[in-house]
């Protein structure tokens, strides 16, 4: 009898032990956050960032959320289609993400779309503005996509009028991508609607050296103002030489042309930007505190791809995460889509809710250089906007 | 000034100093495949790596070196930088096919690419010169004078090649090497060392280019990419080994680029670039200063 109590005794103990030992190691499970963004290629300074962001949110959040470790994987896209549909691919079918972050520049994020509807993946997307990107995305038929960035279309609808207020003749300035090709489809029928002349249209490859052929034309165009669609890279080289030409008219920006990191580019000469009046979704000022842990952490300022990759991985998924495993029991790919789709949260950026086209809308942000320092001045309430078909 | 002619005008100005800068990396280019039959893909990355040691020289603490002091320096470390990826990965290919020589210059290209990704990371790094902020104002064209002294330059430099070709025995010894190789080895002349020599003068040509224009744009670990490109349409339309037209055909590219991107539009001139490339082409197979050769 006492060697059936035993034996009893010990299978029990062995139960508890074995059944504790694979509790522990489901526990323990690291849940993936996926990265895809340019790492190499022209405009690589805006993966770097991603990746800083990224990774200072999973430091803030302790490197792990209910027990689960927090791995960060990254995939290169170069901000090219092609390489966007075979990066976002190494991220489902090979390392098997639990959630997606990106990717980065429009032109990635509107080439991955179908490849994350097809693997059933969430995917959050933290500064692509292409304003296509909205229809497809919740009830537009991939339930999977998210945007916490407002668009182009919906920043349109703002800071149009705002430019309309002392500009009749409007110069076109982007960058030849999905994110400024986009921006001036959705600013284009506007500033015409607002009666603007709209006196000259260019594009720009990313990485283009010499703009002087295309200002000599604008400054001959006598604009009232310019909106330049560019980021930090370009957007130094092409204001440098835009000073040089001498094109004497208002800079409207949309992109990163007021931020810390254009001021780090342009630091030899901090009169570059003076005077460029930007919008945006992200502001240095917005979240002070953040901006000095960046710049500890990193040496290098933040910017708007660093603070939004940051904002989306701390706060949208990893509460979505953390979500799903205190409501769902787990956090997969479905249950953290699940939580995602149920996000209210505040943020420095605003309050993050999505809609049925799981588009969020945070704050729009005005900002601008005076005496060689970013200075942030305004925030804007964004609204939803007709995207048409 | 009428206005229109003022415009003009610039657009002739912009269109020298684009091909001015196209100029300074065809050369070396063009030097190359005359000497070496050799196509280096590597050539902008070169480039690349004189615009870092430029800006490295320019950020070197407590020490404020005289810009032409910076621009010999840059010159002569990437003569270095050439010749040293000659000798380790050229001179072992160089009697291959060409395809083994385009594998192994444009692993080269992705080799330097990745270091400079490394070391410097991705952002632009910023390399102004005291000359690069000083404007000049003449009848309102404004110019900046780093501009014009890459015009001098270039000149300066093409004229010295020109002279170093023709009247020392090196030059004399490279152009007897683009001519006829087995020649050259059968009178007792170093092909290796010849080759070796001209990868060395293209690389510190490289290097000019980036110590002179660097200033005027920024410095990237892709830099180098979109420069290849123009420079071997140069160095093809000029005529393959022809480094006189080489140089004419890159002012060509820069002049047709600016007036197109000027007059009618920026986004389409590379279009319209190499449409007249192809064109001339067609007509002229051997390119536009090359010579018919008969079987």
């Amino acid at each position: 009898m006492n060697r059936l109590k035993f034996v009893l005794f010990v299978s029990v103990v062995l139960l508890v032990v074995s059944g504790s030992a694979l509790y522990a190691q489901d526990d323990a499970t690291p849940i993936k956050i996926g990265l895809y963004a340019p790492m190499t290629g022209p405009v690589a300074f805006l993966g770097e960032g991603f990746q800083y962001g990224a990774t200072i949110a999973i430091e803030d959040l302790g490197g792990e959320i209910e027990g689960h470790p927090l791995e960060l994987v990254v995939a290169d896209n170069k901000c090219n289609p092609t390489d966007a549909v075979t990066a976002i691919r190494q991220l489902i079918e090979v390392d098997e993400v639990d959630v997606i972050l990106g990717g980065g520049c429009s032109s990635a994020t509107v080439a991955a779309q179908d490849v994350i509807k097809e693997g059933e993946t969430p995917a959050v997307s933290a500064t692509s503005t292409n304003p296509s990107i909205y229809n497809g995305m919740g009830v537009g038929g991939n339930i999977w996509q998210f945007r916490v960035n407002p668009d182009d279309l919906i920043m349109a609808s703002a800071f149009a009028s705002m430019i309309a207020e002392d500009t009749q003749r409007i110069s076109l300035v982007a960058e030849n991508t999905d994110f400024g090709r986009g921006a001036i489809t959705a600013y284009k029928p506007i500033f015409e609607e607002l009666g603007l002349e709209i006196v000259t249209e260019d594009y720009f490859d990313l990485g283009t050296a010499d703009y002087r052929p295309a200002l000599t034309r604008i400054r001959a165009s006598q604009p009232d103002s310019l909106l330049v669609v560019m980021t930090e890279r370009d957007g130094s080289t092409f204001m440098r030489q835009l000073r040089e030409v001498g094109v004497d008219a208002k800079i409207y920006s949309r992109g990163s042309l007021t931020s810390p990191l254009f001021l780090e580019y342009t630091e030899d000469d901090p009169t570059i930007g003076e005077g460029i009046i930007e919008f945006s979704f992200w502001a240095a000022g917005l979240d002070p505190e953040f901006d000095a842990h960046f710049l500890e952490r990193f040496d290098t300022p933040n910017s708007p791809h660093r603070g939004m990759s940051y904002y989306v991985t701390r706060y949208v998924i990893g509460e979505a995460i953390r979500n799903a495993i205190l409501n769902e029991g787990e956090a997969t790919r479905q249950t953290i889509r699940d939580e995602l789709e149920a996000t209210s949260i505040e943020t420095p950026i605003g309050l993050i809710e999505f809609d049925d086209h799981n588009q969020a809308y945070p704050f729009g942000t005005l900002q601008t250089i005076e005496d060689g320092k970013t200075v942030f001045f305004d925030t804007v309430e964004l609204v939803p906007v007709d995207h048409g078909e | 000034m009428p206005i229109e002619v003022a415009i003009f005008i610039e657009h002739i100005i912009n269109g020298l100093t684009l091909g001015a800068f196209y100029a300074l990396v065809t050369l070396g280019l063009s030097l190359i495949f005359g000497v070496a039959r050799l196509v280096n893909f590597a050539h902008g990355d070169i480039f690349m790596v004189g615009g870092y040691t430029l800006f490295l020289l320019l950020n070197l603490s407590g020490v404020d070196l005289p810009y032409p002091l910076i621009i010999l320096i840059v010159v002569v470390i990437t003569a270095i930088v050439g010749l040293l990826v000659e000798r380790v990965v050229i001179h072992p290919i160089l009697n291959q096919s060409w395809r083994v020589q385009a594998v192994a210059t444009l692993g080269i290209s992705i080799v330097l690419q990745n270091l400079a990704l490394i070391l410097f990371t991705s952002d632009p790094k910023q390399t102004p010169t005291p000359y690069s902020r000083q404007i000049i104002e003449v009848m309102d064209i404004r110019i900046s004078v780093q501009r014009l002294i890459v015009l001098v330059v270039v000149i300066v430099a093409f004229v010295g090649l020109q002279w170093f070709v023709k009247r020392t025995q090196l030059g004399k010894a490279m152009r007897a090497v683009s001519q006829n190789r087995e020649m050259c080895q059968i009178v007792g002349i170093d092909v290796q060392r010849i080759a070796m020599l001209t990868f060395a003068i293209s690389a510190g040509l490289a290097g000019l280019a980036a110590a002179l224009m660097a200033p005027l744009f920024s410095v990237t670990p892709t830099m180098g990419l979109l420069i290849t490109l123009k420079a071997l349409a140069a160095v093809i339309l000029g005529g393959l080994g022809q480094v006189n037209g080489a140089f004419y055909a890159a002012f060509l590219l820069g002049m047709i680029e600016a007036l197109f991107g000027g007059y009618v539009s920026y986004q389409f001139r590379d279009v319209v670039s190499f449409g007249i490339f192809v064109l001339i082409l067609f007509v002229r197979p051997q390119g536009l200063f090359g010579r018919k050769v008969g079987l």
